[in-house]
């Protein structure tokens, strides 16, 4: 009797032990708990598929517990979603894009003690007096002022796909909208910094879905004379793909490196993409998130990352040496260097009212 | 203005003007079975969008284009059987099987495309088949003409052939007496001993098909792949053009050639000096503008009757 119980007693201190032990490796090891609130749907192989990889990224290197809610395009349901888990315990709440910023803006002021990222947008501190939201921004001109400097570079390469006597080239984005126009007043920029008289015709598929539509826009513009098309399209760019392919001529690609996700599956298709203007979201936010973690950024400033920082610019993959050639290459690299220290300083859709978008988007028309 | 002209008197423009009304030809072919039958199939865009995602699984998993076919158009079937069911059967409202319909299949394609392919937003990662372009012999070697009329997809061809198939079913064959019948009054159609749940349901089923054909038109044709609600309102536009064409085979070409009309319009106009958003309203204000002209001369030829 006496041996059972003292075997008893122990069996229950040593479960003791072992339970404080995990109970404080649990404590010690308690993982950063981050959200991201998609306005949208991942799948569309660039933005947010981007800000997904990020988020994959703090799961497996800094072992965060992770979530991703895609809210759809029901913006009705977006606030709901938004005060749903500033309730929750997470450490970190990501959101991004205009479409959402004065949401989230809101939402940050409502709840103070928790912390929040916006991405691809600058915070307004002083509607979010309370400190308590990131921003993180992105110089996405400056990844298509390289994109328009490599296609008005690459109309006198001499490549068999382009016609030197047309001077145009194309731009086709998936929605009139002023982060997409960002990318059309670098890409126009970079276009005039090599040559002024070349002309540039615009399409908006209007939707981000109509991969239909985008495929016929995107041919128009080859068939009116584009010699290069810089697609900004969103999910739909693989529309602008396919009519690229059909037609035989090259696209750029946009936000992730398109032409390694084609690649995969078909390699000719991928072929006429030279490029694409990288928009390193994924990157940054997990420099966010780790930089907030160990205190080296704060919540209550704007981080402006572009060219400098490497999370914008062109994506330099095999096709892109195989197409480009070296001296265009070269180019490309001192022009990339001069935009770093300055030397060019590219305009941005962000200051311009509506009226000066249009205006420039219809001067460059042929 | 001048510049306008030149693009749409264009072969590329003509070339494109086909393309872009093919899927909404078929569709809304099947759209004229269903409502001649006197049924308003709202689940069409949800239809096409199902069959645009099975027929490219099937090619997929079938390694081959009939597969694909077969399994696109028994997807189609069996979206449409469900519509039909809970409609004919069940009675529920078909204004409320459509929409559910359109949204099962919205959520259940990019469900369905990730369990297959682990992304949700295209199929660009599995290898799929496509329908073959068909070179038409004497008439490509026509200038100009066989340059439009040739070298269109498979699909093309096939949506011509079955304009005439359907005008052929509804109007030559019994059982186009009889959805005309059941469609036109239903009591009288089932005092004469015509099953009218059963007419209906084949009604539904044909419709379901060439819903199918359009969608795979979409994935199978126009793209090689299939995209997150890549039918962006195109079975809508069908129903739209169907209500135009009054129904009538006929009637339903033209409208559905109209609306491609605009919609390829739109395509090219915006590299002219036009604002995009007024651009992209047009193929929805030339519905709207087509519906209006539609009901205010049938307005005046009912008066013009009872008069």
């Amino acid at each position: 009797m006496k041996k059972k119980v003292v075997i008893a007693v122990v069996l229950l201190t040593f479960a003791a032990v072992l339970g404080a032990v995990f109970a404080v490796s649990a404590q010690e090891a308690a993982p950063l708990k981050v959200v991201y609130l998609v306005n949208g749907s991942l799948g569309d192989k660039g933005f947010y598929d981007s800000a997904a990889s990020g988020m994959y990224q703090m799961r497996d290197e800094l072992g965060a517990e992770i979530k991703i809610i895609e809210m759809g395009r029901d913006e009705t349901s977006y606030e709901g979603n938004f005060i749903d888990v500033s309730e929750q315990d997470w450490d970190m709440i990501i959101s991004g894009t205009w479409s959402v910023k004065e949401l989230a803006q809101e939402i940050a002021v409502q709840f103070p003690d928790k912390n929040y990222i916006f991405f691809d947008g600058k915070v307004d501190y002083d509607v979010v007096s309370t400190n308590n939201m990131m921003g993180v921004n992105y110089l996405s001109n400056e990844g298509s002022f390289m994109a328009g400097a490599l296609a008005a570079l690459m109309l006198d390469s001499g490549d068999e796909k382009i016609d030197p006597e047309k001077r145009i080239l194309g731009f086709v984005g998936s929605m009139d909208s002023p982060n997409i126009n960002d990318f059309l007043v670098g890409y126009i920029e970079g276009i005039k910094y090599i040559d002024p008289e070349i002309k540039l015709m615009t399409s908006y598929v209007g939707s981000f879905e109509d991969v239909p539509k985008a495929l016929e826009m995107t041919k128009q513009l080859y068939n009116q004379g584009a010699q290069i098309v810089f697609a900004p399209a969103s999910q739909s760019i693989l529309g602008a793909v396919t009519a690229a392919a059909d037609s035989n001529k090259y696209l750029i690609g946009c936000d992730q490196d398109i032409w390694a996700q084609v690649n995969e599956s078909d390699p000719k298709t991928a072929s006429v993409i030279i490029s694409s203007a990288l928009k390193k979201v994924g990157d940054s936010l997990f420099t966010a998130v780790s930089g907030f973690a160990d205190g080296s950024m704060t919540a209550d400033q704007n981080y402006t990352l572009g060219l400098k920082s490497g999370a914008v610019g062109l994506a330099e993959n095999d096709n892109f040496v195989a197409v480009v050639p070296e001296d265009i290459r070269a180019q490309l690299d001192s022009i990339s260097e001069k935009v770093i220290n300055g030397e060019i300083v590219v305009g941005t859709s962000f200051t311009m009212s509506t009226e000066e978008i249009a205006q420039l988007r219809d001067e460059m028309k042929p | 203005m001048p510049a306008i002209f030149s693009y749409i008197f264009s072969v590329d423009f003509f070339f494109m003007w086909i393309r872009v009304a093919t899927p909404i030809i078929l569709v809304a072919l099947g759209a004229v079975v269903c409502e001649r039958s006197g049924v308003v199939n709202l689940g069409l865009e949800g239809t096409m969008l199902i069959a645009a995602l099975f027929g490219v699984l099937g090619s997929y998993f079938g390694k081959g284009l009939l597969p694909g076919f077969l399994l696109g158009i028994a997807s189609a079937l069996v979206v449409s059987l469900l519509f039909a069911f809970f409609h004919l059967v069940l009675k529920a409202n078909n204004v409320l099987c459509g929409t559910a319909i359109n949204t099962l299949a919205a959520g259940l394609t990019v469900f369905v495309l990730q369990m297959v392919t682990g992304e949700k937003g295209t199929s660009a990662s599995i290898k799929s088949y496509s329908y073959p372009e068909v070179n038409i012999p004497i008439l490509k070697d026509i200038p100009i003409l066989g340059e439009i009329l040739s070298g269109h997809n498979l699909l093309t061809y096939l949506a011509i052939v079955l304009l005439f198939v359907v005008m052929f079913l509804l109007f030559k064959t019994p059982l186009g007496l009889r959805i005309r019948a059941v469609g036109e009054n239903p009591h009288a159609a089932e005092s004469v001993g015509i099953p009218v749940v059963r007419i209906r349901f084949i009604a539904i089923s044909i419709c379901g098909a060439l819903a199918g054909l359009g969608g795979m038109y979409l994935s199978m044709a126009y793209l090689p792949i299939f995209a997150r609600d890549m039918t962006a309102g195109r079975g809508f536009i069908s129903l739209a053009a169907c209500a135009m064409g009054r129904a009538n085979p006929i009637g339903v070409f033209v409208s559905a050639l109209v609306f491609a009309f605009f919609d390829g319009l739109s395509n090219i106009l915006q590299v002219l000096r036009i604002p995009a958003e007024f651009v992209q309203m047009m193929p929805y204000a030339a519905t709207i503008l087509g519906l209006t002209i539609y009901s205010i001369h049938r307005a005046h030829s009912l008066q013009r009757k009872h008069s």
